[in-house]
């Protein structure tokens, strides 16, 4: 099993209220997955996700990746967890801006401190995303898809295990929706795990599993009956 | 495509180099303080040195000048300003007949020109090198002569070669020697035996009338050197009481000194608070600057961590812009006070008006190193209360808290 969540809650402060983001969950994900969880705005699925990424500590409960829990890693073990074991496509804009495209895709492998040619692997995956003619532009030159793939081009620098994206298709049209599901389901098929957070039901198809979080609670679903289940 | 690695300082680098307008006002406002502080700390040193020059080197323990003109004395010696005031020359015969005297020299304050030489007035003094102790000893080597009629002695300030003539009043004179530097009035003063002075006087004459071109028994001051054993105060008790009613005035050489002294640590101290105020205002604009990108950069720092940064190359990455900005403002600050203080050394003595001897390179160089690492301290010093925030801040919490 790749990756193993067990009872997970996330409290939150709200004024004097309690609020319960994840409630009770438990999950596991195996290698060659991809699983998309889906629900409302405010269900918790943002949340569950950064604890996954190891980006936020759970109130209660364990999440293991091969069988070690993330929480009770030290600062420089679960920066290492995220740099090699993890890639992470955060919800919205995250380029860093004074950086070009190149180095935004080869950030990761120099913050593990890694020997090779960082390059060479920038400019297959850029290669690979179909954006090679933009490596030397900054950020703000590219458009809301462009970005996107870009994202996941630094995400897959260092051959991670698990690739997880957080509305990877926010914002975009049916197009390049289209074009990014089939990015990552190749990449799946290429043998990273794919766990993805998204509001849209067209792009269920591209996985194998469907996970539905109402409440901070999760429940599994198959991928033909979840579109029935979510307009009833 | 740059292919070249990425490491904390290229980073950092980049970010300094994307946002021009803020970098440069950083920059600038370190440039300021260490501008300040290197070129406030030697020009004190300057004026310790030549503080410490003339305590140790001006050789005469009293000047006795004309009754009224104490003040003038002091500006001829310390800044070479000009002063023409006389009393005839029996007074050093009368003066030496007091008991404790060991020594007594005439000097003649002949006058302050402008010369092709210079960009600042000279000084033209005559003085006896028969009895001569004070212009003398100076000399950067002893002359293989008597300094004879139409000869020279100019001071270090002075862009002249021994060997050289320098034209005054249409005539010519030969450099014999130089002096070393002084850090008095003496380092931009030119000088003569008497008889060439008192020819000079009368070739003055042209322009002017002057009192030793009529009278040849002038002189302007006597200085006057004390026996071992005999109380300098006690000595000049005894001339004021026996010629004063001649016009006599007497300067006790360590009263001035000390009064020089006091303004001299005044002056040091407004040197040394000028500089701290800026380093904590340098340090304390910096904070604010930090802090308020650091609300502006969360985000940032929030996908260093997704990536897989961990707090301390945050910190790194931080204190390495802070020291860019602290490293490029030092250099052009001591590079601007470098380019202020040295070349303009003279013009700063004489706008001053006290005593000004450069230090050794050995002393500049040491108080360069000491002034930049204080200027260094000031980026990381500010930087270092943000860094720490940001290293304890939970990364999704600093993502959210931007957006």
């Amino acid at each position: 099993m790749l990756l193993e969540i067990k009872e997970l809650k996330k409290e939150y402060k709200r004024g004097e209220r309690l609020f319960m983001a994840v409630d009770n969950i438990n999950l596991s994900i195996s290698h060659g997955d991809f699983a998309s969880i889906i629900g409302r705005s405010g269900s918790g699925k943002s949340t569950l996700l950064n604890m996954i990424g190891g980006l936020l500590k759970p109130t209660s409960g364990s999440i293991s990746f091969n069988g070690t829990n993330l929480h009770t890693l030290k600062d420089k073990e679960i920066s290492e967890f995220r740099n090699f074991r993890l890639g992470y496509v955060p919800q919205g804009t995250s380029a860093l801006s004074n950086l070009t495209v190149f180095d935004n895709v080869r950030l990761p492998f120099y913050l593990a401190k890694r020997q090779g040619d960082a390059s060479g692997r920038a400019s297959f995956l850029l290669a690979e995303v179909g954006l090679p003619h933009l490596a030397d532009m900054f950020p703000a030159q590219l458009s809301g898809g462009e970005l996107r793939r870009v994202f996941i081009a630094r995400a897959l620098m260092n051959s991670p295990d698990i690739l997880i994206a957080d509305e990877p298709t926010a914002d975009l049209d049916v197009e390049t929706t289209s074009e990014i599901m089939k990015l990552l389901s190749s990449i799946n098929k290429n043998g990273t795990t794919v766990l993805i957070v998204t509001h849209e039901l067209d792009t269920l198809e591209f996985g194998n599993r469907v996970l539905t979080m109402s409440s901070g609670k999760l429940t599994e679903s198959l991928p033909t009956n979840i579109k029935y289940e979510i307009h009833s | 495509m740059n292919k070249k690695p990425l490491t904390v300082s290229t980073i950092a680098a980049n970010n300094l180099r994307r946002k021009p307008f803020r970098s440069i006002s950083l920059i600038f406002l370190v440039s300021i303080f260490a501008f300040t502080l290197f070129g406030g700390t030697i020009l004190a040193k300057s004026l310790e040195g030549g503080m410490d020059s003339l305590s140790k080197r001006l050789g005469a323990d009293i000047l006795a000048v004309p009754y009224g003109y104490e003040a003038n004395i002091q500006s001829a010696l310390l800044r070479g300003e000009p002063s023409t005031f006389y009393f005839d020359e029996q007074i050093i015969g009368k003066i030496n007949t007091i008991k404790g005297i060991e020594r007594i020299s005439p000097q003649l304050y002949i006058a302050t020109l402008n010369a092709g030489c210079c960009t600042y007035p000279l000084q033209l003094i005559g003085f006896d090198p028969k009895t001569d102790f004070i212009i003398q000893p100076w000399l950067s080597y002893s002359l293989d002569h008597p300094l004879a009629d139409g000869e020279i002695l100019v001071g270090s300030s002075i862009t002249a070669k021994v060997g050289q003539k320098l034209k005054f009043f249409d005539q010519n004179f030969l450099v014999a020697a130089q002096l070393e530097k002084t850090g008095m009035g003496f380092d931009t003063s030119v000088f003569m035996n008497f008889s060439t002075a008192k020819k000079l006087a009368k070739e003055s004459e042209r322009m002017q009338l002057h009192p030793v071109a009529e009278n040849d028994n002038l002189i302007s001051s006597a200085m006057i050197k004390i026996k071992n054993g005999y109380n300098v105060k006690d000595v000049a008790n005894n001339i004021l009481q026996a010629y004063a009613k001649e016009g006599v005035a007497v300067v006790v050489s360590k009263n001035m000194l000390s009064d020089i002294s006091v303004s001299l640590n005044g002056l040091s101290l407004y040197i040394y608070i000028l500089a701290g105020i800026l380093w904590f205002l340098a340090i304390t604009v910096l904070i604010i600057v930090f802090s308020v990108s650091l609300n502006e950069r969360k985000k940032e720092f929030g996908i260093f961590r997704v990536l897989g940064a961990p707090r301390s190359m945050l910190v790194k990455l931080l204190l390495c812009e802070s020291i860019f900005i602290s490293l490029l403002g030092t250099i052009a600050g001591t590079i601007a006070a470098s380019l202020i203080v040295f070349p303009f050394s003279t013009y700063i003595s004489s706008l001053f008006g006290l005593p000004y001897l450069q230090p050794s390179y050995g002393v500049i160089l040491f108080f360069g190193l000491l002034s930049f690492l204080i200027s260094l301290t000031v980026g990381p010093l500010a930087s270092i209360s943000v860094a720490i925030k940001i290293g304890n801040s939970e990364t999704y919490t600093t993502m959210r808290e931007n957006e």
